[in-house]
């Protein structure tokens, strides 16, 4: 079972042992602890990065996590006799205020892009609240980089199962498939040219969570491209950091790839050009990323495809018209029963005295013990604070 | 008749992005951030103005499609173009 972050334990164990990324996180962390000092681990799972910072000097950390494997750091923070100097919060940071602000602030909330849920906002807030002016990040600076790719079965895998099968039109299918970031393993021998940084991410003044770059990228032989493999390169203080390029160790982001809408065929020296853009919605992100092309002889470029995540999904206008601020929500069924739910709510009652009351009140639901339970408890969920606490 | 400060020729802004599932459209505007859903009586006027057609080209089409009066449909088809106006989803253009 996974978490609310997506992880779970073993992820973090697989985070722990993926190297170089490791001994780089433990290097800067050394580098950065002052005897004494405070550190905050934000999002820090099951608390490696906190113990470490003990044992490096520092005089106390707030270790920061909505999700409940803080629960297990707690527990070897005990076993390791750090407890006392460890201040846990399950919970957003944003909700967090220190009893003092911290000379370091660690974090790697990444996913398998630096731009990810709602990293940047949390980072911005972390470091305007959080640290002491002049504080020490870890990490400091992400770049996006990017290199044509060349992978037939990339293609193949996004074509194949919608290309002229059973004597039926499935094509407008294709789209979907062809405008994700697709999460897949790279080799090195599948890029078509030297990568390019494309957007750079500094931790220490970063606020704006959207981004957007454009690179061009010259084939080095002629050759059919795929697409576009993505990555990041991490540097975590002046001398610390790592690559995920392919060729370099896996790490546990991996790669991913920006597939073209159709392959296209380059001569050595044509130019791709690509404009990328990461534009922040409702606490995630689509990738725009629109492609043109430029041949080796030529001045003028030449629009390819103008793709976004966007087109990778269903999305129903009716469900988004619910969102709308001018949408006029009408009673349904349940509200009355929600409604009455959570008037029940006044800090006395328990769940199993709201799901009798339930009951009674509407018995033409025929709800079981059961099922009132789970209904109040679905509702009240929502609307009680149930993850937010610090404990030590 | 038609409102008087509605360019008669827009375009779809640089920054909206459109998917299209059947006769319905979803837009997201990279700037604001938001998303606009249109019905399959908006997409028709969305594909209208990609395909670079003026206002009235489009209300005339949409007035052969629909059994609707010309006022009406003139009326909802501007307070449509100004929501999107007023979002930026579309600008005016010269050409």
């Amino acid at each position: 079972m996974t978490d609310a972050t997506g992880y779970d334990i073993a992820s973090y164990g697989d985070m722990m042992v993926s190297e170089p990324r490791m001994s780089s996180y433990v290097d800067a962390l050394r580098a950065a602890v002052t005897p004494g000092c405070r550190v905050i681990d934000l999002g820090c799972g099951p608390g490696i990065f906190a113990f470490l910072a003990l044992q490096f000097g520092a005089g106390h950390v707030d270790a920061i996590e909505p999700d409940p494997s803080i629960l297990l750091a707690r527990d070897l923070a005990r076993r390791n006799g750090m407890a006392d100097r460890i201040t846990f919060f399950q919970g957003l940071s944003t909700d967090f205020t220190p009893a003092a602000p911290a000379d370091v602030l660690l974090s790697d909330i990444r996913g398998n892009m630096p731009l990810f849920q709602h990293h940047i906002p949390i980072i911005a807030d972390a470091r305007k609240r959080l640290l002491r002016p002049g504080g020490v990040q870890i990490p400091q600076v992400d770049t996006i980089r990017v290199a044509l790719l060349s992978d037939p079965d990339l293609t193949k895998r996004l074509h194949g199962p919608w290309d002229d099968r059973f004597g039926l039109d499935l094509t407008p299918a294709i789209r979907f498939g062809t405008s994700s970031m697709r999460r897949m393993a790279i080799t090195a021998d599948r890029l078509m040219s030297d990568p390019a940084d494309i957007i750079t991410i500094d931790y220490t003044t970063v606020i704006d969570p959207n981004a957007r770059g454009q690179a061009a990228l010259v084939a080095t032989r002629a050759s059919r491209i795929d697409g576009l493999a993505i990555w990041f390169d991490a540097r975590l203080d002046a001398v610390n950091g790592y690559s995920n390029a392919p060729g370099e160790p896996d790490l546990v982001y991996g790669h991913s790839a920006l597939p073209l809408a159709q392959p296209v065929d380059l001569a050595a020296g044509d130019r791709l050009h690509v404009d990328l853009r990461a534009t922040y919605v409702d606490h995630s992100y689509e990738w725009t990323w629109v492609t043109a092309i430029q041949p080796a002889d030529q001045p003028d470029r030449r629009a390819l495809f103008t793709q976004s995540s966007l087109q990778s999904r269903v999305i129903d206008p009716v469900a988004l018209s619910r969102r709308a601020d001018g949408h006029v929500p009408r009673a349904g069924a349940t509200l009355a029963v929600d409604r009455y739910i959570l008037n029940l709510v006044d800090g006395t009652r328990s769940q199993g005295q709201m799901a009798a009351a339930l009951r009674d009140q509407f018995p033409d639901l025929g709800l079981t013990a059961d099922a009132a339970l789970r209904r109040v408890v679905q509702v009240v969920g929502r609307s009680t604070p149930t993850t937010e606490r610090a404990f030590a | 008749m038609t409102d008087p400060i509605m360019p008669s020729r827009l375009m779809p802004s640089p920054d909206a992005l459109e998917t299209r599932v059947g006769d319905e459209t979803v837009l997201l505007h990279l700037v604001n951030a938001a998303y606009y859903g249109l019905d399959p009586v908006g997409t028709l006027i969305w594909e209208g103005i990609k395909s670079g057609h003026d206002r009235a080209r489009i209300r005339d089409d949409l007035l052969a499609a629909y059994d609707v009066t010309p006022d009406i449909l003139t009326a909802d088809m501007d307070r449509f173009l100004a929501d999107l106006l007023a979002h930026d989803i579309l600008v005016p253009t010269n050409a």
